[in-house]
């Protein structure tokens, strides 16, 4: 589904990603670990087409397309959602019209009619319900006044109706409580499947607890410097980021 | 003396005035002359010179069959039409109304005190007809009165002049929509509204101005507002070259309110330039500006506010929210909000930002599948809705519609509204 080859970006001149290798088959949850300044943050909105990085070497081909080379919401109606690790507020846009439009455009690149209004309010309502959302958030600006926790649950609720193939989620645990992870990791597998694969970005294993990853790879100066299975993340928890990076040094 | 001065005289000689009127339009047009068009050198028109007005021998506008531009009409309304500062009968439909309700659209109301400035004083020797309208006590009006002020197509050099008189006796309510619009002409139009809300009285004005980059409108809104009695003003200033509005609004009775939307949009080479002014003359009364202000290719905007609080106004609440989005690099915003207080127990607040369309935020929507001009197209709307929040549901998506039809990214929104 998604084959990355040596891939290097950089920021502003500062090369970040120094020869990325990753592949990705449909089914598959990965996990990206690393310390703070490893890059994990940068693979995410290289992934997803963030202005300002700059691909200097390198491939990346999503369900046999070059990713690389489509816009934003090219990568996005191709099936690629980026969960953001500090979602946008957007004062004056609700969040029900936002969803339409965002359903919508996936619709329409997939030459289906628009979404019935009222049904789509239903899914919405129920989706935000699964989330422990308050439904008047529905017709709320986007992300307006919701706290950190609520931002990242709104952020299960837009991929659980956008249904994604495949799902980059950007610290999507971090500034959750106990019972949000729980949420959200409910949310992440209930969506779960054969033809569907995620990208968990994160810093701790916690989230690994609730999702359970098929492979843990740890990024470290930019580079894979490690992959392995879920036994990798806990060894990782007990032993510290220095015992990889330190290693790959 | 210049060009203008001596054409204005014979304009003004060759009009048939009441003879009762003589005197006073004679007065203001004298001052005009001893005063000149506003320069730059006055604060008040620094961003917006009308002195090369002096320039044009400006004639005065006639009416004809000429071509008039399309308007978008709303069902169920009072409609006064006005073409080239003539009330055509014609074009406008009048139902019935409330006992007591006086109107005339034919004539003008005597200046109350001197005109505000130079253009006014024009506007006051030269204008014959407008809208002058009275509801009395406790009358609601039953439908929006419309007031659509059209420059016809073959006007260039020309000038007209439209001045409305509305008062509201204790406790009446009246809901107006007014809409200028013209052609491609080089015409200059002024409009001057006198606003009187008596005690308990409510008016909400929406004003749409939207008329080519060649055509030049001066206008004015002079409220006297007394106790209880709230005036709402949404203002919307889209077009024209300068499109020019000065505000005075008094609340001269205790607990008076005033809401003052202004939503300015220079696209092209347009002008927009709005001077509002509330003056809290007695206790208790609170006031809301809120200001959003839009340019991009070479547009500018300029959007003054001031909150003035007399001596003795104690109780005041008011707010100034102002802020402006530049959307291409070479257009210009100049806002400002300004607070003069003399009394002691007032919370005023007031604030003004200029910014750029947030990156992140088209970011954050195209990673969801909205395409980037349609991204812009829905953050550019967000930024302008709290200029529209006070429009009357009956005509809010008429106005909504004309507007999103004017910023840019209209036809990515298409998909998407």
């Amino acid at each position: 589904m998604l084959e990355i080859k040596n891939l290097h970006a950089q920021v502003e001149d500062k090369p970040i990603l120094h020869g990325i290798n990753l592949t990705i088959g449909a089914g598959e949850v990965h996990a990206v670990m690393g310390p703070n300044g490893s890059g994990k943050s940068t693979l995410g909105g290289v992934l997803s087409g963030r202005p300002g990085y700059e691909i200097t070497e390198g491939s990346v081909r999503f369900n046999g397309q070059d990713l690389l080379d489509m816009e934003p919401e090219e990568r996005a109606v191709a099936g690629l959602f980026l969960g953001f690790q500090y979602p946008v507020e957007i004062p004056g846009v609700s969040n029900a019209y936002f969803l339409k439009a965002a359903v919508n455009a996936w619709r329409a690149a997939r030459g289906e009619p628009e979404i019935d209004a009222m049904g789509f309010l239903a899914e919405i309502r129920q989706a935000m319900e699964s989330m422990d959302l308050p439904t008047d958030m529905i017709h709320r600006g986007v992300n307006e006044g919701f706290s950190g926790g609520e931002k990242k649950r709104n952020e299960i609720v837009q991929m659980q109706l956008l249904k994604p193939a495949l799902a980059v989620l950007d610290e999507t645990d971090s500034g959750l409580d106990i019972d949000a992870l729980k949420l959200v990791s409910n949310g992440i597998n209930a969506l779960r499947g054969p033809d569907r694969a995620f990208v968990l970005i994160t810093h701790y294993q916690r989230l690994l607890d609730y999702v359970k990853p098929d492979h843990v790879h740890v990024l470290a100066g930019g580079r894979i410097v490690r992959s392995g299975g879920e036994d990798l993340a806990r060894e990782l928890e007990a032993r510290g980021y220095g015992w990889v990076t330190g290693e790959a040094a | 003396m210049s060009v203008a001065f001596d054409t204005l005289e014979n304009v003004f000689e060759s009009g048939v005035w009441p003879s009762n009127e003589r005197g006073w339009r004679a007065q203001a047009l004298a001052k005009l002359q001893h005063e000149g068009f506003p320069s730059k050198r006055l604060e008040a028109w620094k961003y917006t010179d009308l002195s090369d007005l002096a320039d044009t021998p400006w004639v005065a506008a006639v009416v004809s069959e000429d071509t008039v531009p399309e308007v978008a009409l709303l069902p169920d309304t009072d409609r006064f039409v006005f073409i080239n500062g003539i009330f055509d009968i014609t074009r406008s439909s009048i139902g019935e109304l409330p006992s007591g309700v006086e109107w005339e659209a034919e004539s003008v109301a005597p200046p109350d005190g001197e005109p505000l400035h130079a253009v006014a004083g024009l506007n006051v020797a030269l204008a014959r007809h407008g809208l002058r309208l009275r509801v009395p006590e406790g009358v609601s009006l039953p439908r929006p009165l419309e007031v659509v002020n059209l420059t016809s197509e073959n006007t260039n050099g020309s000038m007209h002049h439209l001045r409305h008189h509305i008062v509201l006796e204790p406790g009446a309510t009246a809901t107006i929509l007014e809409q200028s619009l013209s052609h491609e002409a080089t015409a200059l139009s002024t409009q001057n509204w006198t606003l009187t809300l008596a005690a308990g009285a409510n008016l909400n004005l929406t004003r749409l101005q939207d008329t080519s980059e060649r055509h030049k409108q001066v206008d004015l809104i002079d409220a006297r507002i007394d106790r209880d009695a709230s005036l709402t003003a949404n203002l919307l200033e889209l077009g024209a070259r300068p499109g020019r509005l000065d505000v005075r609004a008094q609340l001269v009775g205790e607990r008076a309110s005033c809401y003052v939307q202004s939503l300015l949009f220079a696209g092209g080479k347009s002008h927009a330039d709005h001077q509002l002014r509330i003056d809290h003359l007695a206790p208790n009364c609170s006031s809301r500006t809120t200001g959003r202000a839009l340019a991009r290719d070479r547009g500018r905007v300029i959007l003054d506010t001031l909150v003035h609080v007399a001596r003795g106004a104690d109780g005041t609440d008011s707010e100034q929210q102002l802020a402006s989005l530049l959307l291409t690099p070479g257009a210009e915003a100049n806002v400002k909000p300004e607070l003069e207080i003399y009394a002691d127990d007032v919370a005023c607040a007031h604030g003004s930002t200029v910014g750029q369309l947030d990156d992140e935020a088209e970011f954050y929507l195209r990673t969801r599948g909205v395409p980037r001009d349609a991204a812009r197209a829905l953050l550019i709307q967000s930024f302008v809705r709290p200029a529209l929040q006070r429009v009357p549901k009956v005509f809010r998506d008429t106005v909504r519609r004309h507007l999103v039809s004017r910023l840019p990214g209209a036809e990515a929104m298409e998909d998407f509204a």
